[in-house]
């Protein structure tokens, strides 16, 4: 109790600083307003975006996407992250392949997925769950990949057959790389949102955002970044007190 | 390291000698691109216009005219060329920037598409979704296009480059595009390529200049829209050569057919006059009812107050007719 | 020197074999590719037999190739020469008919100490609640009682210890092997161990090979002794325990410390230690 106090106390302290310096620095008139708005500026955007009862539904709307998105990576990377690992076949046929896609950004491939996908909701799906793929796949083969030999040998001398060693050793041993992946993955899923927003997208927040630029509405722009930085917070600590449950050993 | 102090120590030496030569010259920080929409510019690069006024300038290619104006609203820039609509976004924002001449009318203005040729009018495209991207210039004139020929259709918001891709695929009807698409969308739809000519709408390619400059250095502002006039006198008399000079400074990714083609859309003729300030107005009134920037209406005032036409109008008076 | 004497202990053949659990190693030999290339001979061809329900110790320093002997009838590594048998059958692989009990524990630390002792139980054609009934008895016995839900992040090392110890001897294993089980414990839960894992031995009759740098471990557990040297690896001598059970480190007898006192003499042999 006394250590959650104090974290929410550093947190309210950090907050507190950072958005004093902000509006010194804006209200000062050091550099234009309509570049680097004030904090009532921006609150006011907020408020008047909420109103036109955009701020909820870009939230709704982004949220979706990061989400099935999510999903999709999410399961294909945890699948083919362990047949990767544990599977040599799987392993020669993809590893090299997937290997050559790591260092290629969402980004780049917002134009591919226009044309594979169109400018619907499946273009958006595929560039992020394209992103959480390569995290959580890269985590996953890493952890089932680095199974300490030992629970291998145990588990086969206790009698296991194969399919037992995977599912009751392999996985549940590769769990804390998988956990680990996915929680990265969900945090690149809202990167790669903005990036998957910028087309085809009439609502979200990368929308907003770029429709913000537009018209020089700075004040805008950072109530939708505001919104990326609280959404991925959130999130990320929401994965940390389910991870602590789903591999309560690796705390322990 | 020796030898690496001396080639030091040489690079400041011509360093040196290079500031000696140009102490003389105001330096102008110019936000540049579109040399195929202002030959202008390519003309006064390639022949050295700019120095013979007395200037150092350094030109900065920018992919679009909003990241142009973005870099001068930001300081970075002194003098920009750019599409009119930015402009009027930024009067409406308030910002400290002048308009000092129109530059250039692009007037082959377009909606593609690849279905039926019988679809050859604006009102033919009743209930298609038509992709085109949400707040642009492009968004502005196709929605006046619609309303004019009394339908309806399905506005469909897709990024720039994105437009072509999707016709292709289907995913849109008609597209509606800036002109540098236009090119890419004959090579991808090949023989489905379809246009309906546009006229209610010119691209009106502009330069303005930063508050900044205008108020402390209005004479540098002066020398640059003088070279660009001294340099429109070669575009209009020696079209051949303009052309090739807009080849060099493209880098040779256009040959000078190409360039000769395309510029057959085009009328090049510094000047000012109301036909410009009025579409800016229609812009602002649009931008506002869209909701897009609040405010107060925009009228002639208060986007004229935006347009600087006194270095023009120095120069060349007769360029400037505005009520 | 000592001349690199090969133990061969002669038993006799005419003896019934009523028990089950007997290994016959016939000159096995494991070399493993080292560094550069070179091969490393990690136990030289070695000639033992051990009787069915006996609790016999390997003895000696790192790399006398006690472990890798060890392994070798565990089937965790192949032999270069020579066969192991048990029971008549050579040993081609693991077989789950011979029980490990790791050096550092190899608990499954997602299952309750009820759940790693079940995992071993799988492989029978049991119903869930006899499962978990054998389970319970197998924890019972090593004292676990109540301890069934706890994970092993939650457990001290000597009932970590005693989870595995359960774990392997829930299917009744012909044969255990344990890989210096007890190395990682202090002195006081190491002799909780030992008792615990005579009274398991002798209620389940396997037959125990059992890994040890340390002398007196040695002298307590087993009923033979089988002191081991490096370079290569290879049995030096084989001593027969025979003092009365139960044997206490601190009540020690006479022939204790004879037998002790000429083990660390063998260990100490120039060129016996490779430290």
């Amino acid at each position: 109790m006394d250590s959650h106090l104090k974290k929410y106390g550093q947190l309210i302290i950090s907050l507190s600083g950072v958005v004093a310096v902000w509006w010194l620095v804006s209200g000062l008139g050091l550099v234009n307003q309509n570049l680097f708005p004030t904090p009532p500026q921006v609150l006011a955007a907020a408020v008047e975006l909420y109103r036109d009862g955009v701020l909820i539904s870009d939230l709704q709307i982004s949220l979706k996407r990061a989400a099935i998105g999510f999903t999709i990576g999410a399961t294909l990377g945890v699948l083919v992250g362990l047949l990767t690992a544990r599977v040599f076949a799987v392993s020669l046929l993809l590893e090299p392949f997937l290997t050559l896609l790591r260092p290629i950004p969402a980004i780049a491939l917002v134009p591919i997925a226009i044309v594979w996908f169109g400018i619907g909701e499946g273009s958006k799906y595929f560039v992020i769950a394209y992103t959480v793929f390569l995290a959580v796949w890269l985590n996953t083969h890493a952890g089932a990949s680095s199974v300490a030999s030992t629970y291998i040998r145990a588990a086969r001398s206790l009698g296991a057959n194969r399919f037992r060693e995977f599912f009751e050793v392999v996985v549940p041993a590769a769990a804390p790389h998988i956990v680990v992946g996915l929680r990265l993955g969900a945090a690149l899923a809202f990167l790669s949102l903005v990036a998957a927003e910028l087309s085809g997208a009439s609502s979200g927040i990368g929308f907003r955002l770029q429709d913000a630029r537009q018209f020089i509405q700075t004040d805008r722009m950072f109530v939708g970044l505001i919104q990326l930085g609280i959404l991925g917070a959130l999130l990320d600590s929401v994965f940390v007190l389910i991870s602590r449950r789903l591999v309560h050993w690796e705390s322990a | 390291m020796h030898h690496g102090f001396r080639t030091m120590f040489l690079a400041g030496g011509i360093a040196v000698l290079a500031q000696g030569t140009t102490a003389q010259e105001t330096e102008i920080t110019f936000g540049g691109g579109a040399y195929l929409d202002i030959p202008q510019l390519a003309v006064a690069m390639d022949r050295e216009l700019f120095a013979e006024k007395g200037l150092d300038v350094n030109v900065i290619p920018f992919q679009s005219g909003r990241s142009a104006f973005e870099a001068l609203l930001g300081g970075q820039l002194d003098v920009a060329v750019m599409a009119e609509f930015p402009a009027v976004i930024g009067a409406m924002r308030d910002q400290a920037f002048k308009v000092i001449a129109d530059l250039s009318r692009y007037q082959a203005t377009r909606i593609i598409h690849a279905g039926d040729p019988e679809i050859d009018s604006v009102e033919k495209l009743a209930g298609k979704p038509i992709g085109v991207t949400a707040g642009t210039n492009v968004h502005f004139w196709l929605e006046n296009e619609l309303k004019a020929a009394g339908i309806e259709a399905e506005i469909v918001s897709v990024g720039p480059p994105d437009i072509v891709p999707a016709l292709a695929r289907g995913d849109i009807f008609a597209g509606a595009m800036f002109p540098s698409f236009y090119g890419g969308a004959q090579k991808t739809l090949g023989e489905a390529y379809r246009e309906i000519p546009i006229s209610s709408y010119d691209t009106h390619f502009i330069l303005v200049a930063t508050q900044e400059i205008i108020d402390e250095n209005p004479d540098a502002v002066t020398a640059v829209l003088d070279a660009l006039i001294a340099a429109e006198d070669i575009v209009v008399s020696d079209p051949a050569a303009s052309h090739e000079a807009v080849s060099r400074v493209l880098g040779g990714t256009l040959d000078t057919d190409e360039i000769a083609a395309a510029s057959a859309s085009y009328t090049f003729e510094i000047g000012l006059d109301d036909a410009l300030v009025d579409l800016m107005v229609e812009q602002g009134v649009w931008i506002n009812a869209r909701g897009s920037i609040k405010g107060d209406v925009p009228t002639r005032d208060s986007i004229g107050a935006y347009v600087d036409d006194s270095f023009l109008s120095a120069l060349a008076p007769e360029r400037v007719t505005l009520d | 020197m000592m001349q690199a004497a090969l133990n061969l202990v002669v038993e006799p053949h005419s003896m019934p074999r009523t028990e089950l659990g007997r290994i016959d190693v016939e000159g096995a030999a494991v070399s493993f590719k080292g560094p550069k290339g070179k091969r490393i001979e990690a136990l030289a061809p070695t000639d033992l037999v051990i009787e069915p329900g006996s609790f016999v110790s390997l003895i000696g320093p790192s790399g006398c190739g006690k472990s890798t002997l060890l392994n070798a009838v565990g089937g965790f590594v192949p032999l270069s020469e020579g066969t192991i048998r048990l029971d008549g059958e050579p040993v081609t692989g693991i077989n789950p008919d011979v029980g490990v009990v790791f050096q550092q524990y190899a608990l499954f630390p997602w299952f309750t100490a009820l759940g790693n002792v079940m995992f071993a139980l799988k492989r029978f054609r049991l119903s869930k609640e006899e499962r978990r009934d054998r389970a319970m008895a197998a924890l019972k016995e090593v004292g676990l009682e109540g301890r069934e839900a706890n994970y092993p992040g939650q457990l001290s090392g000597g009932m970590r210890q005693r989870v595995a110890l359960a774990r392997t001897f829930v299917t009744s294993p012909k044969v255990l092997l344990m890989d210096e089980p007890f190395g990682a414990l202090d002195a006081q839960t190491r002799v909780v161990m030992h008792e615990i894992l005579l009274r398991v031995w002798e209620a389940h009759k396997a037959t125990v090979i059992f890994v040890t740098h340390d002398v007196d471990e040695a002298l307590i557990l087993s009923d033979r002794a089988h002191i081991m040297s490096a370079g290569p690896g290879r049995i030096i001598e084989t001593m027969e325990i025979t003092d009365d059970r139960p044997r206490r480190a601190h009540q020690v007898t006479e022939s204790f410390l004879r037998n002790r006192n000429h083990i660390i003499g063998l260990l100490r042999q120039p060129g016996a230690d490779d430290h």
